[in-house]
């Protein structure tokens, strides 16, 4: 057997192992790599950094417990910016596990225990029905959750939501997503409608698709993890997504040069069978 | 509020089934199929739950507290979907089924047309003079290749007299379709690796407790 042949048909038990050194090896001991800002991630923080304060904004989530290691980073990041700008937030799920995924904000957004819930932030909960429910989210808030809260407080009680009944009256909307349509979605239901400007933290794969949108119809675009690094990096406050990015670089390395192993196998397997 | 004893053992959960799942990279075992199985079990337990709890407070509460009788016709309509399962009375699905396509095809594609279509055909009409020649390549580049892009999925034009007359457009359109597939592949990579260094992660700084150094 050649060693063309033997490159090409590497036991991938042996890419697995590398894969998994390049990855341990920069969490137990970080390189610090710099982290480059592109533009898709300044358009959502300078979006926040021209609403004033007392500005609404809407975080709607659709993620859950699998969507956590690359949703943490950018939901925590862009929280922390609306909060330390007194923005209020209100933030509602069309997801089932979205329930869960605003508390884990709550809980790991240290900012939150200085506002105050009801005035500064409020949690709508769990609306289902996909685009029927960004459409009735969009032109009645109060109907689409039944006058309720997710903690069942009636919105009257609630001074946060007295003067925000649909999209008109929010100041921008920030979508957190896994999958679906759910971008495009908020475009046809609450942009076209309503003009709310629209931005979105997204799961990498989504990126390219919504890349098109940028910047006349979607404002920012937070790529995963990869944009939870520069957001942390933008409002200063390295966390999660900074730390991860060397195992990312050091892991492309990896899989690239085998990558290129394998084509370099191919062509000289080409050349021997002539 | 988790307490510590409920957080050390949903570690320990964590770790033991991200270590159960990793024994597929050598081969799948039976161990991979209890994991899988648990999981799916798991989340469709929590549906349930949750969906039980939403018909609750969205239908059931306003329907006997607040006097809105009309949320009946959800309540007996939206059940009918689960008879899917049933051979005698699946055709009653296709009544909940059908209202909920219906709407959600009458609500996006009207406003389709404005903000994917419309709204794109904007988009694409970038300057070339007047900017920076880097812009202005850009721009070029972008125009180029939705043309060529779009001229691939002409079809009313028979194959022959395509290859002919612009088969070389054709080439080009399907060679930017080729590098935007790469670049979406290239985005599905660097997912997954976040979806491993969730777990790694896990399993160094929570469970086995180091530091990074």
């Amino acid at each position: 057997m050649s060693i063309a042949h033997k490159l090409g048909n590497l036991d991938r038990r042996i890419i697995y192992v590398f894969i998994f050194l390049s990855v341990i090896w920069p969490l137990l001991s970080p390189i610090g790599l710099p982290i480059e800002v592109l533009p898709y991630t300044t358009g959502l923080y300078d979006a926040i950094e021209e609403l004033p304060a007392g500005s609404t904004v809407v975080m709607s989530y659709t993620w859950g417990q699998t969507e956590l290691p690359w949703a943490k980073s950018p939901t925590k990041a862009v929280t922390t910016h609306l909060l330390s700008r007194d923005i209020n937030v209100i933030f509602l799920t069309y997801g089932v596990t979205g329930p869960w995924a605003i508390e884990y904000t709550f809980a790991n957004v240290p900012l939150i225990s200085e506002k105050e819930y009801g005035v500064d932030y409020v949690n709508l909960g769990f609306i289902a029905g996909g685009e029927m429910a960004y459409a009735a989210v969009a032109n009645d808030m109060w109907e689409a959750v039944a006058g309720r809260d997710y903690y069942q407080t009636e919105l009257e009680d609630i001074p946060l939501m007295t003067n925000i009944h649909d999209a008109g009256d929010v100041d921008l909307v920030i979508t957190v997503t896994g999958g679906g349509d759910n971008p495009a979605g908020h475009l046809r239901q609450w942009q076209v409608p309503f003009g709310t400007p629209v931005a979105i933290i997204v799961y990498g794969v989504l990126f390219p698709a919504n890349v098109p949108y940028f910047p006349e119809q979607i404002l920012g675009i937070i790529n995963g993890i990869r944009g939870g690094a520069e957001y942390e990096a933008l409002i200063g406050a390295p966390s999660a997504g900074t730390s991860w990015m060397d195992a990312i670089s050091a892991a492309h390395i990896v899989m690239a040069f085998f990558i290129i192993l394998g084509n370099v196998a191919y062509i000289l397997e080409k050349m021997e069978k002539r | 509020m988790v307490s510590e004893l409920e957080m050390l053992v949903s570690i320990w959960i964590q770790a033991a089934f991200s270590l159960m799942v990793y024994t597929f990279l050598v081969k799948p075992t039976v161990i991979y199929e209890f994991v899988t199985h648990t999981i799916v079990g798991a989340v469709s337990g929590y549906t349930v739950a949750v969906a039980v709890r939403n018909i609750y407070k969205l239908a059931w509460i306003p329907l006997t507290t607040a006097g809105q009788f009309l949320l009946i016709i959800p309540l007996i309509v939206g059940p009918l979907i689960l008879l899917r399962i049933s051979k005698k009375y699946a055709w009653l699905s296709r009544y909940p089924t059908s209202v909920m396509i219906g709407l959600g095809i009458g609500l996006s594609i009207t406003r389709y047309v404005e903000a994917q279509f419309i709204m794109q055909i904007k988009a694409t009409l970038l300057p070339v003079f007047g900017v920076a020649p880097l812009i202005a390549f850009n721009n070029l580049l972008i125009v180029i290749i939705v043309l060529v892009t779009t001229s691939y999925f002409i079809f009313t034009i028979p194959k022959v007299t395509r290859s002919r007359s612009y088969g070389w457009i054709e080439k080009l359109g399907r060679y930017a379709m080729m590098i935007g597939f790469g670049a979406t592949y290239g985005s599905a990579v660097v997912s997954r690796l976040t979806d491993l260094l969730g777990s790694v992660s896990h399993l160094l700084f929570q469970w086995l407790r180091l530091v990074p150094g």
